[in-house]
C-alpha cells in the first residue's frame, strides 16, 4: 500500500529500526513510540493496538517489547492527489472549522455549523493608550471593540451568542495577544 | 444551607481553575507570538483559527505548522540525522521530532488536533472490523488496507 502510494521510503526501515532499540528487558524503543488508543481500552481484542505516527501516517500495532514481536496491523495512509493537494480537503476543512469556533458534528460526516469570527482591526492610538499608557479606561473600551464585534459575527450568522464566560474568555484572549503583539512592536519597531 | 455553600465553593473552584487555564494560554501565547515575531512571522497565529500556527501559501491557504512538521519527518533521513548526532538514537530523534509535532498544534481553544484527526477513523465499526481480522491473522505478516 505504501509502495502503491509512492511514499514507502523508508518507514518499513524506520519501524524495525525503533523495534531494535528495544529488548526484552529494556523499553527504549518502538514501545516509547507506541501510543494506546484511550477509547479501545475497554475492548479485549483492541487494547492491544497502539498506534505510531511516521510522517503523516498512522501504523497501528500490535505487540510488546517483552514478547520481543510487533505485528503492523492497520496503516492509515495520508493520500495527495497527482498536483500534492490533500486527497480530501474536506478533512484539513474540519480542522479549521473546529479551530473556528463550533464544534458539533465535524468527524461524522455532517456538515458543520461554522462561524468565523473576525479579524479585528483595533485603533492603534487606542492599543497605545491601554498597554502603553496602561489607560483602564482604553482598555475597557477595546473590550468593548472586541465584543461587539464577536457579538455581531455570530448574530449575522443567526447563530446563539455563546454564554458569558466563554465570551469572556475569547475577549480575553484577543486581547491578550493584542498586548503582545504591542510590547514585540515596541520592542522591535522595525 | 450547607448544601448551597458547599455548591458555592465548588463554583468558585471552578471558576478560579478556569481562570488558571485561561492564564495559562495566554501566557503561552504571548511566547508562541514572541517567537513568531523573532523568527520573522512567517509562521502567522491569527484569532480566526484559535491561534494555531499556521504558514500562509501564495494562495492564501493556511498550511498547519504541524502538517509541515508531518511532512519533514515523511523527508528527514534519520541515518543522515544520526551520523550529525551518533549518540542518539533512532526513537530519539522521533522524539524530538514529534515534540516539535505537539507544539505546533498549540491553539487556544484547547482542541486536540490528533483526537480530532483521528477519531472518526478509530470509531468508525468498519476500521475497528478490520483491525479484528488483523489480530487475528496472526499468522501472516501483512499490511492491511483500508479498501
Amino acid at each position: 500500500m505504501l509502495k502503491q502510494s509512492g511514499d514507502d521510503k523508508d518507514y518499513i526501515a524506520r519501524l524495525v529500526q525503533h523495534a531494535l532499540e528495544d529488548s526484552v528487558t529494556k523499553a527504549a524503543g518502538l514501545h516509547q513510540l507506541l501510543e494506546p488508543l484511550l477509547s479501545w481500552q475497554h475492548d479485549p481484542e483492541l487494547r492491544r493496538v497502539r498506534k505510531v505516527l511516521i510522517g503523516r501516517h498512522r501504523f497501528y500495532i500490535t505487540g510488546q517489547h517483552t514478547e520481543c514481536s510487533y505485528t503492523v496491523c492497520y496503516v492509515k495512509i495520508h493520500k495527495r492527489d497527482e498536483e500534492n493537494r490533500e486527497e480530501d480537503p474536506r478533512f484539513q476543512s474540519q480542522i479549521f472549522a473546529a479551530l473556528q469556533g463550533k464544534v458539533t458534528h465535524e468527524l461524522t460526516g455532517q456538515s458543520p455549523e461554522v462561524i468565523t469570527l473576525p479579524v479585528i482591526v483595533l485603533p492603534s492610538e487606542l492599543v497605545t493608550q491601554a498597554f502603553g499608557q496602561a489607560d483602564g479606561g482604553a482598555r475597557r473600551t477595546l473590550e468593548q471593540i472586541i465584543r461587539g464585534e464577536i457579538v455581531t459575527a455570530y448574530q449575522a450568522n443567526s447563530q446563539p451568542i455563546p454564554d458569558a464566560r466563554e465570551l469572556e474568555r475569547e475577549i480575553h484572549i484577543r486581547l491578550k495577544a493584542e498586548e503582545a503583539r504591542y510590547y514585540e512592536a515596541q520592542a522591535s519597531p522595525d | 444551607m450547607a448544601d448551597e455553600t458547599s455548591k458555592r465553593q465548588e463554583a468558585a473552584v471552578v471558576q478560579e481553575e478556569r481562570q488558571l487555564a485561561t492564564q495559562q494560554i495566554t501566557a503561552t501565547l504571548a511566547v508562541y507570538v514572541q517567537v513568531g515575531h523573532a523568527t520573522g512571522s512567517a509562521v502567522v497565529l491569527d484569532a480566526q483559527h484559535s491561534y494555531l500556527p499556521v504558514l500562509i501559501g501564495s494562495d492564501q491557504r493556511p498550511i498547519p505548522l504541524y502538517d509541515f512538521v508531518e511532512a519533514l519527518d515523511s523527508i528527514v533521513d534519520y541515518s543522515a540525522l544520526q551520523s550529525e548526532f551518533p549518540n542518539l538514537s533512532f526513537t530519539q530523534i522521533a522524539g524530538a521530532i514529534a515534540f516539535l509535532r505537539k507544539l505546533a498544534h498549540f491553539n487556544t481553544r484547547g482542541l486536540d488536533i490528533d483526537q480530532l484527526e483521528d477519531e472518526a477513523l478509530e470509531q468508525s465499526a468498519e476500521f475497528q472490523e478490520a483491525l479484528r481480522r488483523a489480530i487475528a491473522d496472526q499468522g501472516a505478516a501483512r499490511v492491511l488496507t483500508p479498501q
